[in-house]
């Protein structure tokens, strides 16, 4: 009993932690597949940016998370309206076999770019010594760096909502996602709107990739590497929502890291099972009323 | 017409007898087969600078022949696309000898190439027990897995640390590691807690650290390849606190030490360079390495060393061609049979009978030293036979 109880408690508080971390780096593909239907498969690269910039900002200049965070953010999510604006307007309403073609070739340019700029090594990152310091939590010890990530993934959501439900920004986002034509009509610049929901996805992931570099090292592969992770929650979550998504994204770190705890040697492929098996699920276990 | 066929004819034969009588002139061409992109690119990095570093020392002649070097990129692990790199190089640049080869796959496929077209190949790092008996003309100047493992074991019981856990990265190399501990540490008396197989798709390796922490082994193997994913780990290993009080052993991860901080002190490596090597030789290696590429210099480690090995062996074997008429495979593989020589390394040598290595291996703990984290070398194993050499089984 008392080993349940406390490999229960790690796989909660590991596993929260390590669903937050993917909770980040997926609610801006999330968000630009919901609203835009685009399938921006090189999601992760702007993610990869913006850790990259994030973490040399650090250790080149010597700024503080504090600040090198939220640089890095900015400069993402700007360069991204540039590459909105050059690749990705036209492939709204193009067919998602284009989207996909065109997306992975963007996240090879953006491997290739990668290892030119920084090299095929890791990049060094090192938490500052107030984040590696390691706690107890009810007997079990954890880096302070899990919490951290887990109270920035808690703010995100509690803003987007507020964003999405509150502003008249959301508001108009989500009547130009139902009906463009509409939403022209009545004077929404949904050109414009489509850019800057585009941007703020964008800035999201370089948000997931700027703190969640000490579980997903930075490396030129980063863009392929995490993307079936990502699909999984943005798949699971369902079109543009985002309490759904940090359900999932949570559910799934917990179930992953509970089958590596418990069962290490089919470890690899239970999460994928369940997604397998989830999506059967959905798509015909839905209750007769909706259908 | 058939008056500009024989001129067309003559022209080529010409031609052709003047090429014959000019290659005592020309340079000898050495492939290099590696990933200089994807996501093994930091091999290949480390292999070209060891290579380069060698020649700023050495020059570009071998004895009294020009040496040619060329690299080709494979991209990652990729047996086809080897295969038909060294056929290339064979066939069209008539590369006469090869070097490289990170992953053992790729050593596998090419295999069967150098042993047709006769082409001396010297396996840098490639580390599966059986490539080099896949081709007579296969040279390693690397260890095989159970030889960096198997002094592990050893080590472990002769300081008393009797109870272990094994955990390896899920893939070939990462099964070696485990059966050449286990094998080794029962033999010796040992008793094995756990053993696990990490799924190469893990991103958080949280669970697997805590299966060992949970365990409260002596000593801990563990095995995952270099690069991501061993930072991942070893970021694992280190934020949950086990290594300050537990003895963990992996494989060469100098690599990758920039990446870590203080926690990883006191984490454990084996491998068969160790930067800290007090010899001469690895002074002047280092110091080359330096020379030669400045900042954009990589860290001294068991690739770069290795390829610099490699290129005394490529050099050796190029100087034994010394009065002959053509290329001749089988007396430059002849020449290497049983060669031994001081390299960064410190004093290594090749099998007379098995064309193995015989390296020394270095057990390392990473310390603080002036601010810096580096390996220290804490038990040093000299001339490891291959244990799977006549002589040693």
């Amino acid at each position: 009993m008392q080993q349940f109880l406390s490999g229960a408690t790690f796989i909660a508080l590991y596993g929260i932690s390590y669903g937050v971390v993917l909770f980040t780096i997926s609610i801006g593909l999330v968000l630009t597949l919901g609203l835009m239907r685009v399938v921006n498969l090189a999601h992760l690269a702007f993610a990869a940016f913006g850790g990259y910039l994030a973490v040399s900002l650090t250790n080149d200049y010597g700024l503080s998370l504090g600040v090198s965070v939220p640089a890095a953010v900015l400069a993402v999510a700007i360069f991204s309206i540039v590459v909105e604006r050059l690749f990705y307007v036209h492939l709204y309403g193009a067919g998602e076999l284009n989207q996909v073609l065109m997306t992975i070739g963007l996240i090879f340019l953006s491997v290739a770019t990668i290892n030119m700029l920084f090299g095929p090594d890791v990049l060094p990152a090192r938490l500052a010594p107030a984040l590696a310091k390691t706690v107890e939590i009810s007997g079990y010890p954890i880096q302070m760096y899990r919490l951290f990530v887990t109270v920035v993934g808690a703010i995100l959501l509690f803003l987007l909502w507020m964003i999405f439900d509150w502003t008249s920004f959301g508001a108009r986002l989500r009547a130009a996602v139902d009906n463009a034509t509409m939403a022209q009509a009545i004077g929404i610049d949904v050109k414009r709107l489509f850019s800057m929901a585009f941007a703020l996805g964008s800035g999201l992931a370089a948000l997931g990739g700027a703190v969640g570099y000490a579980i997903l090292p930075l490396e030129p592969m980063y863009p392929f590497k995490y993307l079936p992770l990502v699909l999984v929650v943005v798949v699971l979550s369902g079109f543009g929502n985002i309490k759904a998504s940090a359900g999932v994204a949570v559910f799934v770190g917990v179930v992953d890291t509970a089958c590596r705890f418990l069962f290490p040697a089919s470890a690899a492929f239970v999460i994928y099972s369940l997604l397998i098996g989830l999506v059967l699920w959905r798509d015909r276990g839905r209750p007769a009323s909706v259908r | 017409m058939t008056r500009a066929l024989r001129v067309a004819i003559a022209v080529c034969l010409a031609a052709l007898i003047n090429a014959h009588a000019s290659s005592a002139q020309e340079p000898i061409k050495i492939g290099i087969v590696a990933y200089f992109s994807g996501p093994f690119a930091v091999s290949g990095l480390h292999f070209r600078q060891g290579i380069e570093t060698y020649q700023s020392i050495h020059g570009t002649r071998a004895g009294d022949r020009a040496v040619e070097m060329i690299y080709r990129d494979i991209g990652g692990t990729n047996p086809a696309e080897a295969k038909r790199v060294v056929q290339d190089l064979a066939v069209r640049e008539k590369a006469a000898l090869f070097g490289g080869f990170y992953l053992s796959p790729d050593a596998f496929s090419a295999a069967s190439i150098v042993s047709e077209t006769k082409s001396p190949a010297v396996v840098f790092n490639s580390a599966a027990p059986p490539i080099v008996r896949q081709s007579p003309f296969f040279v390693r100047i690397a260890p095989n897995i159970w030889q960096e493992v198997v002094p592990v074991a050893e080590w472990a019981i002769k300081s008393g640390k009797k109870r272990a856990y094994i955990a390896v990265a899920d893939f070939s190399a990462g099964h070696d590691v485990q059966e050449a501990f286990r094998t080794r540490f029962l033999a010796l008396g040992g008793q094995l807690l756990g053993e696990d197989r990490m799924p190469l798709n893990t991103v958080d390796f949280a669970p697997f650290v805590e299966r060992i922490a949970s365990a409260k082994p002596d000593i801990t193997m563990v095995f995952v390849p270099s690069g991501a994913l061993q930072v991942s780990f070893l970021k694992a290993l280190s934020s949950r606190g086990i290594l300050k009080d537990r003895t963990v052993v992996g494989l060469g991860s100098e690599t990758d030490v920039p990446t870590f901080d203080d926690a990883m002190i006191n984490y454990h490596s084996v491998s068969h360079y160790a930067p800290a090597l007090p010899t001469e030789e690895n002074r002047k290696f280092k110091e080359a390495l330096k020379a030669k590429f400045g900042d954009r210099a990589v860290r001294p480690t068991f690739l770069s060393a290795a390829a610099y090995d490699g290129m005394q062996v490529l050099y050796r074997m190029i100087e034994s061609q010394k009065g002959k008429p053509a290329f001749d495979s089988a007396a430059a593989v002849d020449a290497v049979k049983g060669y031994s020589w001081e390299g960064p390394r410190g004093t290594v040598a090749i099998d007379k009978e098995t064309r193995e290595f015989v390296p020394n291996e270095y057990i390392q703990r990473i310390e603080k030293i002036d601010g810096q984290l580096q390996n220290v070398i804490v038990e040093s194993v000299t001339a490891v036979e291959n244990p799977w050499s006549p002589r040693a089984r």
